[in-house]
């Protein structure tokens, strides 16, 4: 079960590790640090990380947030496979200037985990073999 | 401490300099920014989007490897 991360987050939180792979050309990161957010309705990736795949993102098309208290931002976004519980998750993810990016709820609402609060560990549940 | 300065600009959020520079692999540099406001990255936790609606853009096609 990995535990939560009381390193970057004060209480601790479900911090993930995800792989980052550009469908066309193969290219991995690994080790991508994701704080699972079910608050967030989308997916955010370390734009640092992102970089390092040297993919182009949409120059034409833009998404607004909104944060907690109201205000607004603006990001790109771009195609790309997130790996993540041994499934790959193909599609559009945005892209935020932060260290630690979020899996929002277009990728976990896909997943069983349960968060341990007192534990400070996660772990998907996995459906029972018959 | 011997410093030279060399005119550079950033682009694709990288520091270049221009063609004619070049320095040792690892050399330690110092950036100079003139008469650029820079702001700090807020955090910025459980986002939600303004238009709702785009969701749909982020429907998630799955593989299981």
């Amino acid at each position: 079960m990995p535990a939560y991360d009381g390193g970057q987050f004060n209480p601790p939180a479900p911090v993930a590790t995800v792989s980052l792979r550009d469908s066309a050309s193969g290219k991995t990161v690994t080790d991508v640090p994701m704080l699972i957010d079910s608050g967030a309705d989308v997916t955010l990736l370390p734009r640092t990380r992102v970089d390092e795949l040297a993919i182009s993102t949409d120059q034409n098309h833009t998404y607004e947030l909104m944060a907690f208290d109201g205000t607004t931002s603006v990001a790109k976004a771009t195609e790309l496979d997130l790996i993540f519980q041994r499934r790959v998750f193909r599609g559009r993810f945005l892209i935020s200037n932060q260290a630690v990016g979020f899996l929002g709820r277009d990728v976990i609402n896909h997943l069983a985990l349960t968060l341990d609060g007192p534990a400070l560990s996660w772990e998907e549940n996995k459906p029972v073999q018959k | 401490m011997k410093v030279a300065t060399y005119e550079g600009f950033v682009e694709g959020g990288k520091v270049k300099l221009t063609d004619d520079v070049h320095l040792p692999e690892k050399a330690k540099v110092y950036v100079v920014v003139p008469e650029v406001e820079t702001k700090a990255v807020p955090f910025l936790g459980s986002p939600r989007l303004k238009h709702p609606e785009q969701a749909k853009d982020f429907a998630k096609k799955i593989v299981e490897e």
